[in-house]
């Protein structure tokens, strides 16, 4: 008898395009009709899948507005270390 | 060896340059990937350095901007890389530790049962069209670690095979498919707080 635990996993790696030899097929639909949490996960497995496809074909470029940029500390100090390497491109201290 | 010689190239290709125009995209980059500055300003700090030590290879056929960006893609899968190797010792072992594990184990009881089983969460071609369970799954897709969403992201939304996947971050199949596992788990959970648990006005 498959946990809850092990039917997300084998669901999971399906997802991966693991095939699984008739026996656990056959325990994972045994599984599902005796329990109601699992069917519910493999459906929204199914979902995100979905969502995610769809996401990923819709997303849009990211406007930098309002974006993180870099402080004037991390410049500065990025800038120093590219002076540094520039002068003596062989010297890595 | 003289490298300050009167070059055009390397006039035109000029470092402090780099940091000005291009510091903040490849900051913002790296920042959307790794979620945490320190990570990603070093990740500028190197690009540019690796720029600067090959800028002799820059062909300008690509533009500046895609050549650093190709440049910042690499050390980022190199960082997500090291990452995954770094957590396979504690964190990814094998799916007999994935049983003893952490994070995702909290759902099941001692038994391997669901604590809180999963909701139902409607007719699937709705759900695709509410923007509300769109939104939380931005928002949870960025909660992932960023090894996870990086791996879901690949296969998920850029459709690449286990077996790409795992040649391009040089990760064996086992430690992807955990690491999918994990995202997927993580994403669930997280949607059926965030969306699932909102909608619904049922007592837990």
């Amino acid at each position: 008898m498959l946990s809850c635990k092990e039917v997300c996993y084998i669901v999971s790696e399906m997802q991966d395009g693991k095939s699984f030899p008739l026996g656990r097929r056959v325990m994972l639909r045994i599984h599902y009709s005796m329990c109601k949490g699992c069917r519910q996960m493999a459906r929204q497995m199914e979902l995100l899948s979905a969502t995610a496809h769809q996401f990923g074909k819709s997303r849009k470029p990211v406007s930098s507005a309002g974006q993180p940029t870099l402080s004037a500390e991390a410049i500065a100090r990025i800038g120093k270390r590219l002076v540094e390497n520039e002068n003596s491109p062989l010297d890595d201290d | 060896m003289t490298p300050n010689t009167s070059d055009t190239n390397s006039r035109e290709l000029d470092p402090a340059r780099w940091l000005e125009d291009y510091g903040d995209l490849l900051f913002r980059y790296a920042f959307r990937k790794m979620r945490d500055t320190a990570q990603a300003e070093d990740l500028v700090q190197e690009t540019l350095l690796a720029a600067l030590q090959n800028r002799e290879s820059y062909s300008g056929r690509a533009s500046e901007q895609t050549w650093l960006v190709g440049i910042l893609k690499h050390k980022i899968i190199d960082l997500i890389r090291k990452q995954i190797r770094e957590s396979t010792v504690d964190d990814i072992t094998s799916l007999a530790e994935l049983a003893a594990g952490s994070g995702v184990e909290e759902l099941f009881d001692a038994r391997g049962h669901w604590i809180n089983p999963p909701q139902d969460w409607g007719i699937p071609e709705k759900v695709l069209e509410d923007h509300q369970f769109i939104e939380a799954f931005e928002h949870c897709l960025g909660r992932l670690k960023p090894a996870q969403s990086e791996i879901f992201g690949k296969k998920e939304l850029a459709g690449l095979s286990i077996d790409e996947i795992c040649k391009e971050l040089d990760i064996t199949a086992t430690n992807c498919s955990v690491l999918l596992y994990r995202a997927r788990m993580g994403l669930r959970r997280c949607l059926e707080i965030r969306w699932a648990g909102h909608n619904r006005e049922e007592p837990l």
